[in-house]
């Protein structure tokens, strides 16, 4: 026992050794040939700053842990930085290897084995292992960890038996076969599993369950298999992170330091046009008032340094269940068709917004919305024959309800009175617009109690299973159609893609015909890169999209350097 | 005056006793828990492993009785919003810097008040009065976000002279102070203004006058000390007011400190931390009112405790 705890001394020496020679062997930035290499080795593309310029300074809100396997809610969103999963997205939202070098699929399409790139290892100089993910996947499922999107990963055999009490974590889909294999075993063939394990950011299972939650927030303890390390987090303030010398895998970065200042959305425009930050990786409405976009869209110089998207989002109204005057199909069509999305997206989004026909925004998996265009399209005489067909001609008898909004900015809530608006003038129908803060919205939600909602839903993975299964029966609002989750079902685990995208683009026509939801608008999402920020982020992907979609979980900031450009 | 000072403190822990009751009734009575979360509920057994890992699965009045156990140990519990802090550990952390922003803008907003009131009152009706008369308005209506918004447009968008937000150097503190500071010394300098006039046209100041005293000592001495039992009165309040910060100045500014957790510890119903600023809030009020009934002492001797 002394023994090994004084080789485990000698060998942490060694480590010290070489992480000291590491950095301060090539901190200063060699020149080989005519490249700059950095601190890490990388070689700088021609026209980049020297290393020492290297740095991206960032700023956004706070959170608690840079812990994906303990919150997501309330994470420090920058996971990407400190940890590789086994697979990552690359700009085109495509799977490629990342930590894991291939995997193969069973044929039943139920048990995947990933083999890990071999010499992988934590900061501390210990290997990252299979048992680390297999550890990671029993903490998002354990309990005890509180995981606030469980959920997520809720395909793998018995994860959810575990994550509600009923299975013990050891009979979980996962088994690290030997140090670099590691096999995952589903309940259902799910073809989107690598989308899922996209975002299973790995953590040090020897540091993790000898420090416990607190492990991530110190960098004495937070050790990383990533592209970056902690180098110091100050609450409240900043946290910065340095180009890690122990990173084995294949994110080898730039940047040679990111700062992560810590400030409330408000302070970003003003902080970015200061030349305080290199970039606002993300704009979206409440980051920046209508009349910031609109100066930027008016001053040419911004303009030239803005990126704009659509965001995989999409706005609904959602209908309360049996007890309210929705139950009727013939309402709920009325509604949908007495809702002009272009006046809205025109007049209150000023164009920040695509027009939603169904669930699926244009450019995520398998979406296909031109098909839905006329389906529920604005209609208001239709719209008041319904209504009259259902028993309220010209609003009459109909139930006095609130449109409830969540925690809504002040463009959702004129977007809200806009509704309210239509739905008075064409359906005579009186509604109110109640703006509720966050978790009283989402209790009476969760809870089915609100008659009618103003919700958004944006994606997790790039999957349309991630947008269709919120409305299979039992799911986050009342409706409920056996069509619906038998067809979702089938897509959810059929293993062709054709057949799958044909599947849920039935399910979703269900959806929009019955109406399940008045789908409404995707938002348009903007990004601001000072000039000298470059890289492959940047470019534009095959789906014409310019701009980083990933920003939160920062796995694109290897990529991307500072260029000469920089005073 | 030692009774007196013995029962109003014995009052304050009164006060915090029915403060903290109400307070824990009231934040258990708005829908929502601290862990439901967003997207999808959490499922039952990670809810209830969480709850009972914060004692929230017990019944409400043993929560209560145990917050008070503990509290009378001095261990308020740990924000759920810093799981690894404790509400004592979190408030050292940040409250330091709202006392020092807070302190900087209530030692302007005396300094200049005051001498923006006496100024404005010793010439009476002259463009020196409507100057600081004006001063003192603007920085009455002027709400933070707004004042707070332009100074950063103006110093740091337009003119690049000062960062538009931190906290890390002197350079840093400049505009959020001044933000901060305006509007008290708007109240300050309209309160002084007005006292002072009173007092210049009473009996004693006239005496004062008419011995020949200096301007000066008849200024200090006579007018301002009398001038003072008003003045006491308005900047008792400002006291706590400025020390426990602002959502606002600190979230424009970035300034690290105590004031968004009075905003966040409700959306997250952080129970803990509710509980803790509360209690806070309602001890600096109850000091401050305290002092500035004894500081009356100091300022008219003809007042007396018993």
């Amino acid at each position: 026992m002394r023994q090994q705890v004084r080789h485990t001394g000698w060998l942490a020496a060694i480590v010290c050794l070489g992480v000291a020679c590491a950095t301060f062997g090539v901190s200063s930035g060699s020149i080989v040939g005519a490249a700059a290499v950095n601190a890490v080795g990388t070689s700088l593309p021609s026209d980049a700053a020297p290393p020492s310029g290297q740095v991206l300074t960032l700023l956004g809100r706070e959170g608690t842990y840079i812990d994906w396997s303990k919150t997501v809610q309330k994470s420090q969103w920058q996971p990407g930085l400190m940890s590789d999963p086994l697979v990552r997205q690359d700009i085109n939202a495509d799977i490629k290897p990342l930590a894991a070098e291939r995997w193969t699929i069973s044929p039943d399409g139920r048990t995947w084995t990933f083999f890990l790139r071999p010499g992988l290892q934590w900061s501390d100089g210990a290997p990252l292992t299979a048992q680390d993910f297999e550890y990671t996947i029993k903490r998002v499922a354990n309990p005890e960890t509180g995981h606030d999107v469980a959920w997520y990963f809720a395909s793998i055999k018995n994860f959810k038996d575990a994550n509600e009490g009923k299975a013990l974590l050891d009979r979980i889909g996962v088994i690290a076969v030997n140090a670099t294999t590691l096999q995952i075993t589903t309940n259902e063939p799910t073809p989107y599993l690598p989308m899922l394990i996209s975002d299973l950011y790995v953590v040090p299972q020897h540091i993790v369950s000898k420090v416990g939650d607190s492990w991530s927030t110190s960098p004495a303890t937070a050790v990383s298999a990533g592209p970056f390390k902690l180098a110091s987090w100050e609450r409240d303030r900043q946290l910065v992170f340095v180009a890690n010398p122990m990173y084995r895998g294949i994110r080898k970065p730039y940047l040679e330091r990111i700062v992560y200042k810590i400030g409330r959305d408000e302070t970003l425009f003003p902080a970015y046009l200061g030349g305080e930050i290199d970039a606002i990786p993300w704009i979206y409405e409440g980051s920046l008032s209508p009349s910031d976009v609109a100066k930027i869209q008016a001053d040419p110089k911004l303009k030239s340094e803005s990126y704009t998207w659509p965001y995989y989002q999409t706005w609904w109204i959602a209908f309360g269940g049996d007890q309210t005057a929705f139950k009727d199909p013939r309402v709920r069509r009325a509604f949908a068709m007495a809702v002009d999305r272009d006046a809205i997206i025109k007049s209150v989004w000023r164009g920040m917004a695509a027009p939603a026909y169904g669930m699926l925004p244009p450019g995520f998996h398998c979406a296909d919305p031109a098909r839905l265009k006329g389906a529920m399209a604005y209609n208001p005489e239709q719209a008041k024959r319904l209504l009259a067909e259902a028993g309220y001609p010209g609003g009459k008898g109909f139930p006095k309800y609130d449109l409830m909004l969540r925690a809504a900015s002040p463009t959702v809530q004129t977007a809200g009175e806009a509704i309210q608006a239509m739905i008075k003038q064409n359906l005579g129908v009186e509604m109110g617009v109640q703006n509720l803060e966050r978790k009283l919205f989402m209790d009476r939600l969760n809870k089915y109690e609100s008659p009618i909602v103003l919700i958004p839903w944006e994606y997790d993975y790039f999957d349309a299973s991630n947008f269709m299964n919120i409305y299979r029966s039992g799911g986050r609002h009342p409706w409920a159609n056996a069509d619906y989750d038998k067809l979702v079902n089938d897509a959810n685990s059929s293993m062709s893609e054709a057949q799958r995208c044909a599947t849920y683009r039935r399910a979703e026509d269900v959806l929009v015909r019955d109406p399940g939801a008045v789908f409404l608008w995707h938002p348009t999402v903007m990004q601001l890169w000072k000039p000298w920020v470059k890289g492959e982020i940047l470019k534009r992907n095959k789906l014409g999209i310019l701009g980083w979609q990933r920003p939160s979980k920062a796995d694109m900031l290897p990529y991307i350097y500072i260029s000469k450009d920089k005073k | 005056m030692g009774r007196y000072v013995v029962s109003r403190v014995a009052a304050i822990a009164g006060t915090l006793l029915i403060i903290s009751l109400l307070v824990f009734v009231l934040m258990h009575a708005i829908p929502g828990g601290p862990f439901d979360e967003d997207k999808m509920p959490l499922s039952p057994a990670s809810k209830a492993n969480i709850m009972r890992s914060f004692g929230l699965h017990r019944p409400l009045w043993q929560q209560y009785v145990l917050y008070l156990w503990n509290a009378a140990h001095l261990n308020f519990g740990v924000s759920y919003q810093r799981p690894g802090e404790s509400v004592i550990g979190l408030l050292a952390h940040v409250w330091p810097v709202t006392m020092h922003l807070g302190g900087m803008a209530l030692g302007i907003a005396l300094v200049g008040g005051l001498g923006l009131g006496v100024g404005a009152a010793l010439r009476q009706n002259t463009s020196t009065d409507y100057l600081a008369t004006g001063v003192a308005l603007f920085g009455l209506v002027a709400p933070h976000f707004v004042l707070g918004s332009l100074l950063v447009l103006l110093f740091s968008t337009l003119l690049g002279w000062l960062p538009a937000g931190g906290w890390e150097t002197p350079r840093n503190w400049i505009l959020p102070v001044l933000t901060y500071s305006l509007a008290p010394l708007g109240v300050v300098a309209r309160y002084t203004r007005v006292s002072v006039l009173e007092v210049l046209t009473a009996d004693h100041v006239r005496t004062a006058w008419a011995k020949g005293l200096s301007a000066q000592r008849v200024v200090l001495r006579h007018v301002l000390r009398n001038a003072m039992i008003p003045l006491i009165t308005i900047i008792g309040p400002l006291v706590p007011d400025l020390l426990t910060g602002s959502l606002f100045v600190e979230g424009i500014f970035r300034v690290p400190g105590l004031g968004h957790f009075f905003v966040t510890s409700v959306y997250d119903r952080d129970y803990p931390m509710i509980m803790g600023l509360a209690l806070l809030g309602t001890l600096l009020i109850s000091v401050t009112y305290l002092a500035s009934d004894l500081l009356y002492l100091l300022a008219d001797p003809r007042i007396r405790y018993v």
